[in-house]
């Protein structure tokens, strides 16, 4: 804590922005993410919640792309690479709802029980 | 004027207020610490709604708004070719696609029961307080090696990418084109009715 201490006071901290900043506003989001993901009972709902995951994920990369390797930019290559497979994974996320709800006639996950026994 | 009429105004103004702010962050590329706070916030805020809100058709639209929030916050980090992409893919396709997807299912399962409350309160003490603070424990506290020097302002970003995608990354590249053509075909075939392929 020594450190701390030594270091321009927290309000300062906290107002100059660095990666820190980018990291935790990334966790807030997954953890947003992932709450939406346990606590919701919307199909639908869900599939948005793990988008906001994946975006989470995607900001952490970004944000080591520019503080820790600024002239390679293999952050950036594997935000990319997940946006490409975050949107198959919506497409056909969305096929499969679509395909449930047409069978079932609802989206709610607590009745979708096909492969519960 | 009725509360309908009302939160189709604030959801106007907030879209408006977010374009305005990525033009601004285009052509003005100063203040990026208070540019960070604005578009953090609004992304935070957005995604609170996303997850709250009950009627899903607004957490849709809400969700839009996080995407565009997060490309402002890439143009802000130099990769403006990301929140570009970022901007097109998620807000352009990404998003309106889930608001086909609510209308597709009878409004989205609007009438969906809940979780009990014990059970929300529960998974939010774990993942807040549980996750959250020992992500931010060990990413705020943390020492991370960083690079000497910032990249230059006016390094072009999408030279390098595409550097990268042609060298060090070419597999990865051409598997991930297969896998959209998967997912394309994959998506057709889950989502036509069944009965179509046994005529």
């Amino acid at each position: 804590m020594n450190d701390a201490l030594q270091q321009p006071g927290l309000i300062q901290q906290i107002l100059d922005v660095s990666l820190g900043h980018y990291l935790v506003a990334a966790a807030l989001l997954f953890c947003i993410g992932l709450y939406g993901v346990t606590t919701s009972r919307n199909l639908i709902k869900v599939l948005m919640s793990i988008e906001l995951i994946l975006n989470a994920v995607n900001l952490n990369f970004v944000a080591f792309s520019k503080y820790v390797t600024p002239e390679t930019l293999n952050g950036q290559v594997a935000a990319i690479f997940i946006m490409t497979i975050a949107a198959a994974e919506a497409g056909v996320g969305l096929a499969i709802a679509l395909s449930i709800f047409r069978h079932f006639k609802t989206v709610d996950m607590e009745k979708i029980h096909l492969m519960k026994w | 004027m009725t509360l309908r009429y009302a939160d189709k105004l604030v959801f106007g103004l907030l879209f408006f207020a977010a374009f305005l702010l990525l033009i601004s962050l285009l052509l003005f590329n100063h203040g990026e610490d208070l540019a960070f706070f604005i578009l953090a916030i609004t992304m935070i805020l957005s995604a609170v709604g996303v997850v709250t809100i009950k009627e899903i058709i607004r957490s849709g639209f809400l969700m839009a708004l996080c995407f565009l929030c997060l490309g402002g916050l890439y143009i802000v980090l130099n990769a403006s070719f990301l929140g570009a992409a970022q901007i097109l893919i998620y807000t352009g396709a990404v998003a309106i696609l889930f608001v086909f997807g609510i209308m597709l299912t009878h409004k989205g399962g609007a009438e969906t029961p809940e979780h009990s409350s014990e059970f929300k309160s529960l998974s939010f003490i774990f993942v807040f307080v549980g996750l959250f603070l020992l992500i931010v424990r060990g990413v705020w506290f943390g020492t991370w090696k960083l690079a000497e020097q910032a990249a230059s302002q006016d390094m072009e970003s999408i030279v390098v990418i595409g550097q990268q995608f042609f060298s060090t990354y070419l597999l990865p590249f051409e598997i991930a084109s297969l896998i959209l053509l998967m997912a394309l075909m994959g998506a057709i075939l889950i989502a036509r009715k069944e009965d179509v392929l046994h005529e």
